[in-house]
């Protein structure tokens, strides 16, 4: 089978009939169909409703980019390392509830303060916390060589019983956190500048600085040349004197670090936390890097294409938004994209096999 | 299993044609693996296949029995034009081969093994397996084949040289017209290695085509009676053995490149650099191995296959684990508990399997040739573009790399071509003593020419090498001295210069 | 030749992957094909769902309306013994929809707020 294919590349450079002419665009249109329905689409939406394309809309669709951009930089780097991680979302809830019990006037979880703590200290007790769940995530796949996919079922499960926890503390019973401090929420959502008279929010910044010390990371360290070293081959790595364990476990803190960091922004972002928030933000994120071309075949993947990735599917849920599809069939679009993507990965990968 | 009694042996031999492969064609991305081979085997013969490691003996078979689709070329058993495309096709055929490396279920016994696939049933109408018509029936084949071995014996508990008479009389039961044996002695010994010959001398005269791979002169000039030399993917020669000597086989095989097929050796022998104290290793049979290299050293290690020749390098190199033992680096005592720690210790070590543990397939040269010594590319705490890249230049020009760019994914280019940037990976790290398991191997001709030079390079500016061959000839060309592993033990240390093949085969048996 | 050994398998979660190319091509294509159907089954059922629980008063029947759009208020439902005073966005009736400003965005259910007279 594989040879047959080799032949027929061969051939296609000796000269090329209308045969392989056809494979060549069927090639061509299958590996970027994900590509192809988002333009389409994207055409379709701003000829119906052409306020899709107006200023507000688009600004709208940035910021939204930007607070997903974290989470998805985060989870790059695990799929980098042929692994996945679903505890993302949770983790996300947690560092959200934290982030808003503590920045908030109305101290339900902890009515013995009267006063918020500074903000930098909330902000690195939540990075804290991220870090901690991914040291847990990382530990267990670097030591105990679990599927991360079992690992981070087991942690999300953990980290949503310490939200539902966390949220019956003091008076609060379980309900939603609101009521958050000014400061807070002016140093995440106040205006970044004005365009016309839309205002951009802060947290664009945020993500923007994000994504260039990820591509710092990723690109001109040696912890990043690591990460895809042991995502391409790890007996290799090892092999070659890259510490394939430190790798992984600082993988997966640096990803929940982001996930802190996401977290952070979202509460102030929405104005309220509760124990549904952050819910399957992972599978947008998952979905956002294969989009974007982080393979799951391990070792290959850019923050560019993370950028993009994100970015595509906040166009089109946006868009659908617009033209007010029912969001029980946005799930069910959410799942056949994520498929689609993925089996349009492996097509990549298959043909050179 | 009735015997075959009514096979024409006498009448058959020499005449006519039982198996013709024609003008056989196979091309792998960069390689022509076979170019326009020809084979015709007559009944009743055995037929050599020879040609050294890569000369596309083992890819003929493959065409021969399906797991490779010939590019084009015309396969003919008994005048009868046939394509097969799997192995149980061909020996439903009467085509059959014994491997070299056995594929057995190790798990089951003997009789399960000689009929997986074709269970012999009670009866016609009852779908249960007979275990007592499958006893007889390998009885009978055995009692055939003067093979004395237990039916219901499990075939993990046998030893590998009963496993392959075993995989031979499978061959047998099927009544295969056409027998590939391929390197059927490697693993037996003297006396095993006659049974076998009786054997096949019992399937010739019974009217049977054999084919015969193998690299031993001796055997091919005894048990053939032709042979048919291949050399890079083409067919070269058919002879009559009895026409052949053992020069003139070399001849053909090595072809014109007989002269320098290694470079000249001006390497000196220095002080000690190297020192290896009772190495035992936990999880294989390494056992009290003790030897010293010295700087400007090319030292081989040769032994067969489960000898415990990588496991040797693995646990210097800290990458198996280590039972006991002592190793000394210019006298001092070094740990390599980890391949971490033996790097910083100025070791190097080239895997055997390029894919598995050297390669990372998908990430370009330049990443596949910094990864062990990034470090050194920091300017302040980021890696800096330049200095990566202008190691990478210097790997590609010092091992002449054929590569279009930096960029490339290092699993486009040919097997040699990724070795080079392996061995550049590695002298990046500025070792002194190098490790290498099989450098050559799965690497065309011209480039293990090119490996040689750099090794001997290396041995001249004062390093020590170590390195791991199944090739007796390349030890014998390239080293200085050769060690000689034998069931996980030092069996014995030659000097390259004076030492046979026949002295190394020797010590290589000495525990196995 | 290294290209005799067998190939390695892939890495990754494709490690198994046991699908040859062709196949996988009329997996994407239908799967392209349902998310276009989705898409157009969403398309033509467009419209948020705007449900009214009017807690205690009589029943206000659900609407669909579009994205964008500012609610049309449908007829205030009565109640015994109070006056209704607006649509709110919870239940506690905190947080009221102003009329004049607040878009839809998506589906919803609306709580009716009642002031005893």
């Amino acid at each position: 089978m594989a040879e047959k294919k080799i032949g027929a590349k061969a051939q296609s450079f000796t000269g090329l009939s209308t045969q392989d002419k056809l494979k060549k665009v069927g090639d061509l249109l299958l590996n970027n169909a994900m590509y192809i329905i988002i333009i389409l689409a994207v055409i379709y939406i701003s000829i119906k409703v052409p306020a899709f394309l107006g200023l507000p809309s688009i600004v709208n669709v940035i910021s939204l980019t930007a607070a997903k951009l974290p989470i998805a930089l985060g989870i790059g780097g695990c799929i980098v390392l042929t692994g996945t991680d679903i505890s993302a979302g949770r983790v996300v809830g947690l560092t959200a509830c934290i982030s808003a019990s503590l920045l908030t006037t109305t101290f339900k979880v902890f009515p013995d303060m009267t006063s918020a703590p500074p903000i930098f200290v909330v902000l690195l007790l939540v990075l804290g916390t991220g870090a901690v769940v991914g040291l847990v995530n990382g530990f267990s796949v670097a030591k105990f060589k679990l599927h991360p996919f079992i690992v981070t079922l087991s942690t999300q499960l953990i980290v949503y019983g310490i939200i539902l926890m966390y949220l019956k503390n003091g008076t609060n019973n379980g309900q939603t956190l609101s009521g958050l401090s000014d400061g807070y929420r002016a140093l995440v959502t106040g205006t970044l500048f004005k365009i016309g008279n839309v205002a951009v929010p802060r947290y664009v910044l945020y993500a923007i600085i994000l994504t260039v010390v990820m591509w710092i990371v990723w690109n001109k360290t040696t912890f990043g040349k690591n990460m895809f070293a042991v995502g391409s081959n790890e007996e290799a790595a090892n092999v070659s004197g890259v510490n394939v364990s430190r790798t992984i476990i600082l993988v997966f803190v640096l990803a929940g670090v982001m996930y802190a960091i996401t977290g952070f922004l979202d509460s102030a972002r929405i104005a309220s936390a509760n124990a549904a928030t952050g819910f399957n933000y992972e599978c947008d994120a998952i979905a956002a890097c294969v989009i974007g071309g982080v393979s799951f075949v391990g070792g290959i993947g850019r923050i560019s294409g993370i950028v993009v990735g994100v970015l595509l599917l906040q166009i089109i849920f946006a868009g659908l938004n617009f033209l007010s599809v029912d969001a029980n069939m946005l799930y069910i679009i959410k799942g056949l994209i994520i498929l689609i993507a993925c089996a349009i990965d492996m097509r990549k990968y298959l043909v050179r096999k | 299993m009735e015997k075959q009694t009514t096979a024409p042996a006498a009448a058959a031999k020499g005449d006519s044609v039982l198996l013709k492969m024609e003008g056989i064609n196979k091309s792998f991305p960069g390689v022509k693996a076979l170019d326009n081979v020809s084979l015709t085997v007559k009944a009743g013969t055995v037929h050599a296949l020879m040609g050294e490691n890569g000369a596309g003996k083992s890819t003929l078979m493959k065409c021969l029995f399906g797991v490779y689709n010939k590019d084009s070329g015309h396969i003919y058993l008994e005048g009868r034009e046939v394509n097969f495309k799997t192995s149980k096709e061909a020996l439903e055929n009467g085509v059959a081969m014994v491997h070299q490396e056995l594929n057995q279920a190790l798990k089951r016994n003997v009789m399960d093994n000689m009929w997986l696939g074709r269970f012999p049933r009670i009866s016609k109408w009852c779908p249960l397996t007979s275990e007592s018509k499958m006893y007889a029936a390998t009885k009978e084949v055995f009692d055939e084949l003067e093979v004395h071995v237990d039916p219901k014996m499990v075939m993990s508990r046998m030893p590998v040289s009963q496993r392959q008479m075993v995989e031979i009389a499978k061959a047998v039961s099927y009544h295969s017209k056409v027998i590939v044996f391929d390197e059927p002695t490697s693993s037996l010994t003297e006396e095993e290695v006659e049974h076998l010959f009786r054997i096949i001398n019992m399937l010739r005269s019974r009217g049977c085509g054999i084919i015969y791979i193998s690299h031993k002169m001796e055997e091919i000039l005894r048990i053939s009676d032709e042979v048919t030399i291949m050399r890079d993917g083409q067919w070269i020669a058919t002879r009559p053995a009895k026409e052949l000597t053992m020069n003139e086989i070399i001849r053909l095989m090595v072809g014109r490149e007989l002269t320098n097929r290694y470079p000249e050796k001006d390497n000196v022998v220095g002080e000690p650099l190297l020192e290896v104290k009772g190495l035992s290793a936990v999880y294989s049979q390494l056992k009290d191995v003790s030897f010293t290299a010295r700087r400007g050293e090319v030292l081989g290690v040769a032994g067969l296959d489960g000898s415990g020749r990588t496991e040797l390098l693995e646990n210097i190199f800290g990458i198996a684990t280590r039972k006991e033992g002592e190793i000394y680096l210019d006298g001092k005592r070094v740990m390599n508990r980890s391949a971490r720690e033996s790097l910083a210790n100025k070791f190097a070590m080239l895997t055997e399997e390029r894919r598995a543990t050297g390669i990372f397939a998908i990430r370009d040269i330049q990443a596949n040739t910094t990864i062990s010594s990034l470090p050194r590319y920091k300017v302040g705490p980021f890696l800096s573009d330049k200095k990566l890249s202008e190691s990478t230049q210097w790997g590609i020009e010092a091992m002449r790399t054929k590569t279009p760019s930096q960029k490339t994914q290092i699993r486009s280019l040919s097997g040699g071509n990724q070795q080079k940037v392996i061995l550049a990976r590695w002298l990046l790290t500025e070792p002194e003593v190098l490790l290498l398991d099989e450098p050559t191997r799965g690497i065309d001709v011209g480039a293990k020419y090119e490996i040689y030079q750099l090794i001997l390079n290396l041995a001249k500016e004062g390093k020590a090498v170590l390195m791991v061959s199944s090739e007796m000839p390349e030890l014998l060309g390239v080293c200085d001295r050769i060690l000689v592993m034998s069931g996980g033990r030092l069996a014995g240390e030659v000097d390259a210069k004076t030492t046979t093949q026949e002295e190394i085969m020797t010590l290589a048996a000495k525990y196995a | 030749m290294e290209e005799e050994r067998s190939p390695r398998p892939l890495r990754g979660l494709y490690d198994r992957v046991n699908i040859s190319v062709g196949t996988l091509n009329i997996v994407i294509i239908v799967l392209v094909a349902a998310l276009l159907v989705c898409f157009a089954y969403g398309i033509a059922h467009r419209g948020y769902t705007i449900t009214f629980d009017s807690l205690g008063g009589t029943a206000v029947e659900s609407r669909k309306q579009m994205y964008g759009e500012l609610l049309e208020e449908p007829e205030a439902p009565v109640r015994e013994g109070y006056v209704f005073d607006g649509w709110y966005r919870d239940q506690n009736t905190a947080y009221p929809w102003n009329q004049e400003e607040d878009v839809i965005t998506e589906s919803m259910t609306l709580y009716a707020g009642w002031k005893e007279l």
